[in-house]
Order: C-alpha cells, then structure tokens, then sequence
C-alpha cells in the first residue's frame, strides 16, 4: 500500500530508533542553562565592585568631613579660649589702670555668668597670695602656675596656661603689670566642649580633649565610640600644654549598611542561583517531558500511518477530526479535504446518504456504547467499497465524551471472495443436479450396455454354432442360461435407477417465478455465450405460488438448453426469449427459440422416452420436464414459433392446495 | 503355431460372451480380468490379436495399450468402447491400434475384425521372418564380396566389375558365385528380388 506522509508524518533520521524519552541534546542545553549563571554571577562582582567603589569614596569624603569638622571645632575652641584670654587681659589692663576691685569684680562675674565654662577668676597679690577669688573664695584655682609666674618674672602681654588638672581644668594666668600681682582663671574644659561644641557635631561624633597619652579631660559624645572608628586628632598645644583635640565619628551604619547591601546582593544572587536552579531543573524535567512526548508522537504518528486499518475521529456534529493514512487511502481523499469536514462526506454512497444519517443519530443517541457495522463507502475514483466500521465513543482525559472514534476496515475483498464462494456454491449446488441427470444418463448407457454387449455375443455364437451345425444342447444351454442372466441384470439396472429417480422428493415453498427466471437466465449466461445466444426476458409481475424452485429450474434449464442447441445447427436470429405473464388462473411462461424447429415427424413422440434428434441425446429430458410441470399439476405444452423456431409453453395454475409429494420421474 | 485372442476386460459377462463368440467361431482365446495382469503376463508367445475394453477400474484400455507399445508388443489391438468414449478410442486409433468397436457392438463384426487383425498380424510376421533371415545372409558376406554384390546390383557386367575394383576377371567370377551361393540365389535377378528394396 501507497503511504502518504502528512505533516505531523515523521520526519526523523533512517537511523534514529524510537528510544522513547531520551534528550538528545544535553550538552548543548547545558551550555544554555549555564549562560544566565554566568550573568548573575558577573551582574553581582558588578554590583559588589560599584557598591565597594561608591563605599570607599563615601569613607573618603567622611575621612574629608572629619578632618574639616576636626578643624572647625579646633578653630571654635580656640576662638573661645582666645576670647576668655582677652578677658583676662582687659581685666589685668583695667586693674592696672586703677578700677575699682568691686567693678572688676562684678565684670568677672559677668564674664562668668555669660562664659560658664570659666570656673572661676582669682587675684593673687605680688606674693602669690589669693587676694579675691570669684566666684567664691573655694574657687579652684592654680597656685603652682602663680608660682610659677612669679618665679619667672617674665611678664607677657598675653596669658600663660599652667598644666591641665585631672579633672580636666586648666587655668591661664597673667601677671598685673607693676608687679601688682596676678590673675587667674580657670576653664573648665568638659564645660568647654559642652557648651561650644554644636549640636550638629556632637550628633556625629564625639569630640574630647586628652593628652598624648590618651588620658581623657574632656570628652562630648552621645554615643559610644569605637577604637576602630574613623578619628582625626588635632594637637591642642597651644594653647594648652601636652593635649590633643581628638575627634571621632560615631560608630556609623555605613559598614552596616553596605555589610547589609552586600548581604542583600549576595543573598539575591544565590536566591538567583537558586531560582535557576530551580528553573534549570523543571527546564530538564519539562525538556526530558518534550522529548518523551515529541518521541511519543512520532512513534504514535509512525503507529497510525502503519496502520492498515483506517481510523477516522469525528466530534457530536460530525466534523471529522483526524484521519489516517490509511483511511486516506481508503477512500481516495486527502486527510486536509477531509478534516473539518461536516457530513454528508464525500466519501459516503450517495444512496446511503440517510441511512449513514440515520445510523449517526442512533449513535449519538446510544450513549458512550462501542457498535460495528458494515456499510458501503464511495472511493474518490467512482469505486464501491465494503467497509467494516466499528464506532467506539472518544473519551478524552478529562473523562468528556468528545465523539467518536472509528476504526474502518476494507472488506471489499472479503466480501468478493464470499460473494463468489457462496455464487460458486450455488453453481455447484445447480451444475450438481444437472450433472447428476447427464451423469445418471452416462451410467444408465454404460451400465445397460454391459448386459446388452454380453446378451449380443452370446445371441451371436449360439446363431453360428446352429449355422455350423453344431447342437451340443448342453453347450447351447450353457449360453442361453448365462444370456437370460444378463437380461435379468439390465432390467435390475433399469429398477435401480428409477429408484434412484424416485428417491427426491419434491418440496413446496412460496415462489416467485420471475426469481426463478431470473436465476436460471443468470446460471446458463456463460452457456449462452458459449453457444452466441443472447436470452432475453419479458416478465410481468405474477403473483407467487407453491413450486419446487429447483424442479422448476430443472425444467427451465433444459427447455433453454435444448433451445440453445436447437440454434446451433440452424437459426435465423440468436435469442431466446421467455416471457412470463399471467393468464386468468394461470401463470404461463414461454420460451422461444431462434432455432431450426421440430419436424412433424419429431413432434409427435416429442414426449416419449428415448426419443432424441441430438446426438448425445438420451430423449429423456422432455419427458422428466413434463413430468416435473405435472407435478405441478400444469401442462408442458409446444408449438411452432411464427418465424421458424419453437415456443415451448408451460402453464401453472396458481389454485390454492399443495400438491401431494408423489414421485416426478417417468 | 495357432492363433490366440486375449480378451482383457474387467467385466466378466463380456469376457465370457466374447470367449462363447470366437470359440463358436474356431478361435481360441484367453481372457484376463484387468491389464494389470495381462501386462504380467508378457510376453505371450501366441498373441495375436488383443481386445482391450476402454473403461477398466485401475488401468485404462488406452494405458495398458501405452505399456504394450513400450514394451514392442507388436500384436493388433482392438478397442471396446462405451458410449462417451469415441474420443479416446479415436485416439488410441491415431496411436497405432488397429481399431475399435463401439459396445453394444454388431455381434459377428468383432469376430471378423479380429480375424483380420490376425490375418494381417501374422502376414507381417512372416514378412519380418524372411527380412531376418536376409539380413543373417548378408551378414555372412566378407566386405569384397559385399562390394561385388553392390555393383552387380546396378547391372555391372563382370569385366567392368574387374576393371573398376582392379581385380582379375576371374577372381570377379569366383566372388560372384560365392555371394549367390551365401544369399541362396539362383542368379543375379533372384538376388536383386531379395535384397533390391531395402538394401540398396
């Protein structure tokens, strides 16, 4: 058989074996999968190299900020250290210049009030005694500075720092010009820091005075600090002795914030890593799926187009859903014709139409059951097809009922093969009844010409012993015995065969002659060719009667038989004609020949045994027709035919009542 | 040596009445139920004539007659033959047998066909006899002589014999003598009547 290829046919290599579920692309899929591991992996270093270069300008720009902020707060302090210097210095100056204590006193105080990390103004006399001290006489003051200055004799314009104490006070004197004494004030540096240190810096870092040592005076800070932390340290000498100015950012969250931003990024790359992963798992799943399903499919395609049956998959309308190959090329149509297509199909016989209908509809209405039947398609060439088709419901996964599917098979053959098998019988069957009549003729000739050839020998050697005058009588005796015994047995073979003869018995059923004429004109069409006779039939309807169907055949097979033979030898046309038509009580049928006729002579014991004008001829079938037809209670009858030949007449009465089953033969 | 007739037919009455036929003719005859037993037989020294019916149970008339020919039965073979069986007599006819009857057959025809057939039979067979005996003559001849016989054949007067074979007239007329002498022929037409037609 032609196979088509479709487009879902297979189109794989000769050599690729149906191995169900095997990828067979891996290593070039595996490069793939890698591609989006590399990007992530190089979109982090990415990202972790902007975030470490974005981080490092910002520690930078804060290592910038601190020194500046450092420098400012540095310049702050000083500036109020140098305004509580020049305090001091107008103080010296006014007390020289002969003001009264009580007002220098009161200014002090002023000073104090508006400078409050100014701890306290004393007066010492030239001797280094505490002449006043302000605020109060406990004031803490420096005595060993005073000393000091007083060892020195070196008078500035400018004050003189002593050492910072531990509590962290330092104390600036100066000398009274005219050795008038000397006057001291004592700064408190925590009060310094507190009050001249801005909010805004103390916010971001702590700020503290300490000595090179790392004792701390004076500290301002909000938060803890941490060793590590970024600090910018700035000597605060001078103006006071063995101090540093140091500051130090808080302990920022910009380590934090970037620990967390690299965090965030690592921990989004390895969920990206992940989520591939992941991806890249269910991708090989789902490849390994395809693979599966796309060998499937081929293999299943490959199935169907193999397939020598045709399977054709309609919905509830009709529209047909799939076709095989097979199916195709059962019907001559392409699958792309036939799919879609709502009925009536193009491939079904036209007077099957209603019918197919009729069985879709019954279908449909029968539920989800399987059924077979057979029924007539129409090859796209104008052939008939005999198909078997069994009709199952196309249940799809959901469990829907979504039409139906049908396997067809051609049975076309089979059907030929049965249909010539059963006329082959029929043939049989009938060739069988007409040869046993020839063959019952032969063995009747040959049986009887035994005896007979033994009764002539023996007439004839009895006939020249008497011409040789020889009358033995015991040898004559002896032939005339073994000649009567042989006339006994041909009258013995005689007996046999009409019992033979009687032995079938007539059987009577409903029968409709024109059946019969036709079967019989049907059965003898090769003979009538063989002898170039055409057999004609006019039938009118008659109605159906009681008659031995094969009997009667019997009986038409001889007069058509025995008309065919009549135009062998002479004819003046090559038909033979029977007619069939009814006649009052009767059902009368005629077969006329084309042939050379009867002559008078023959005419007359047309009907006796033995009576012949062929040369094989036994003369005994018009007598066993008549016999048959009188079975029937009917009448053989014949007459010349206008134009030469002979119309043999058989009348049938159609009268109610069977017939006794009595032996036919003559 | 007398004739005898063998009947082979698988139907006893006909080998009986036939038997009753010739013998109440003076013939003898025998008689055998199948040709399967006449063909068992062979080979008979008295046949002379066969009867071989057509339509036998194992073997067929035209069979037997097949086997007879293989085994150069010479002897005339008549056919007996039913009444659907003319064809196959014809043909057996057309292989060499002498002739056929149709059953039931005109009494006495049977017995004057087989006399005929013996007749003729045992003609040919004293011809064969004579042409056996020739040949046994000739055989005996040496090749000169053999010669000299060939030329006085064409009518060669003996000196042209000599002179054509390069011998001696007399030594033609001794060779001349001894070829009539061994062919036991009076002279040279005698000679030409035995040999003439088929020796040439």
């Amino acid at each position: 058989m032609k196979r088509r290829k479709t487009g879902t046919g297979n189109s794989a290599s000769p050599d690729e074996t149906w191995s169900i579920g095997t990828p067979f692309a891996r290593r070039r899929l595996d490069l793939l999968a890698l591609i989006p591991l590399m990007a992530i992996i190089a979109l982090v270093i990415l990202v972790a190299g902007v975030v470490w270069i974005v981080s490092r300008n910002e520690a930078e720009q804060a290592r910038m900020k601190l020194a500046t902020d450092a420098l400012w707060v540095e310049q702050t302090l000083r500036l109020q250290m140098s305004v509580d210097e020049d305090m001091l210095a107008r103080m010296a100056l006014e007390a020289a210049s002969g003001t009264d204590p009580d007002i220098l006193d009161s200014r002090a105080r002023l000073h104090i009030a508006s400078n409050p990390e100014i701890l306290s103004i004393i007066w010492y006399d030239n001797a280094g005694q505490r002449q006043r001290a302000l605020p109060g006489e406990r004031a803490p003051g420096d005595d060993a500075l005073v000393k000091r200055l007083a060892n020195s004799r070196t008078r500035g314009a400018r004050p003189v720092y002593g050492s910072t104490s531990e509590e962290g006070q330092a104390t600036m004197g100066l000398a009274l010009p005219d050795e008038a004494g000397f006057v001291t004030a004592t700064v408190s540096l925590q009060l310094l820091l507190q009050r001249h240190v801005p909010w805004w810096i103390a916010e971001q870092y702590g700020v503290r005075i300490r000595d090179m040592d790392g004792k701390s005076y004076a500290e301002r800070q909000l938060l803890d600090t941490n060793p590590d932390s970024p600090s910018h340290r700035i000597s605060f000498d001078p103006p006071l002795h063995g101090t540093e100015l140091m500051i130090t950012a808080y302990e920022d969250q910009k380590g934090l914030r970037s620990a967390l931003l690299f965090g965030a990024i690592g921990a989004l790359a390895i969920f990206a890593i992940l989520a591939l992963a992941v991806l890249y798992g269910s991708a090989k799943r789902r490849r390994a799926a395809e693979a599966q399903l796309r060998s499937e499919t081929a293999f299943r395609s490959a199935m169907e187009e193999s397939l020598t049956v045709g399977i054709r998959a309609r919905d509830h309308d009709g529209r047909i859903l799939y076709v095989n190959s097979a199916f195709c090329d059962l019907v001559g149509w392409n699958s792309s014709d036939l799919i879609g297509h709502l009925p009536p199909m193009p491939y079904w016989h036209p007077q099957k139409t209603e019918e197919t209908r009729a069985r879709h509809e019954h279908l449909a209405r029968s539920g989800t059951k399987a059924q077979s039947f057979e029924t007539h398609f129409l090859h796209r060439d104008g052939r008939e097809i005999d198909v078997q088709v069994y009709e199952a419901p196309l249940i799809d996964s959901a469990g829907i009922h979504r039409g139906w599917m049908g396997s067809v098979i051609d049975i076309t053959e089979q059907k030929r093969a049965a249909r010539l098998t059963r006329e082959q019988d029929e043939t049989m069957a009938r060739t069988g009844r007409l040869v046993t009549l020839g063959e019952m003729a032969s063995t009747l000739a040959h049986e009887l010409n035994q005896p007979l050839a033994a009764i002539a020998s023996y007439a004839a050697g009895m006939s020249n012993l008497l011409d040789a005058g020889n009358t033995d009588p015991a040898l004559l005796r002896d032939a005339t015995g073994k000649l009567g015994h042989q006339a006994d047995r041909a009258g013995q073979i005689i007996r046999h065969i009409q019992d033979l003869v009687k032995k079938r018995e007539p059987r009577f059923f409903e029968t409709r002659l024109d059946e019969v004429i036709n079967e019989t004109v049907s059965f003898l069409s090769a003979d009538a060719r063989a002898h170039r006779v055409v057999i004609q039939t006019d039938l009118r309807p008659v109605s159906a009667q009681q008659a031995d169907r094969i009997l009667l055949e019997q009986v038409l097979i001889n007069l058509i038989r025995n008309g065919m033979e009549a135009m062998a030898e002479k004819r003046h046309g090559d038909k033979v004609l029977i007619r069939l038509y009814p006649d009052g009580n009767h059902s009368m049928i005629e077969v006329e020949d084309q042939g050379c006729g009867i002559s008078e002579d023959m005419a007359g014991r047309l009907f006796e045994a033995f009576a012949s004008t062929k040369a094989q001829g036994m003369g005994m079938g018009l007598k066993i027709c008549r016999s048959i037809i009188e079975l029937h209670r009917g009448q053989l009858a014949h007459r010349p035919a206008a134009d030469g030949g002979t119309i043999f007449l058989i009348t049938l009465p159609r009268a109610e009542g069977k017939s006794e089953g009595k032996a036919w033969a003559a | 040596m007398g004739s005898m007739i063998h009947i082979v037919d698988d139907e006893e009455a006909i080998r009986d009445s036939l038997g009753f036929l010739f013998a109440s003719r003076g013939l003898a005859s025998r008689c055998w139920p199948s040709g399967e037993a006449f063909l068992a037989a062979q080979p008979l020294e008295d046949c002379s004539c066969i009867i071989l019916d057509v339509r036998m149970g194992d073997l067929s008339g035209p069979e037997v007659f097949d086997r007879l020919l293989a085994q150069e039965v010479r002897a005339p073979v008549i056919f007996l033959t039913g009444h659907a069986d003319v064809p196959i007599a014809v043909d057996a006819l057309k292989a060499g047998a002498f002739d056929f009857l149709e059953k039931p057959f005109n009494d006495n025809q049977i017995v004057d066909l087989a006399l005929c057939a013996i007749e003729r039979f045992n003609a040919t067979k004293a011809e064969d006899a004579a042409r056996r005996d020739i040949a046994a003559r000739l055989a005996t001849l040496s090749p000169r002589e053999e010669e000299v016989m060939r030329l006085m054949l064409t009518g060669e007067l003996n000196k042209q014999m000599a002179d054509r074979l390069n011998i001696a007239v007399r030594t033609v007329e001794v060779h001349r003598g001894r070829v009539l002498a061994k062919m036991g022929a009076r002279n040279g037409l005698e000679l030409a009547a035995m040999v003439g037609t088929d020796n040439k």
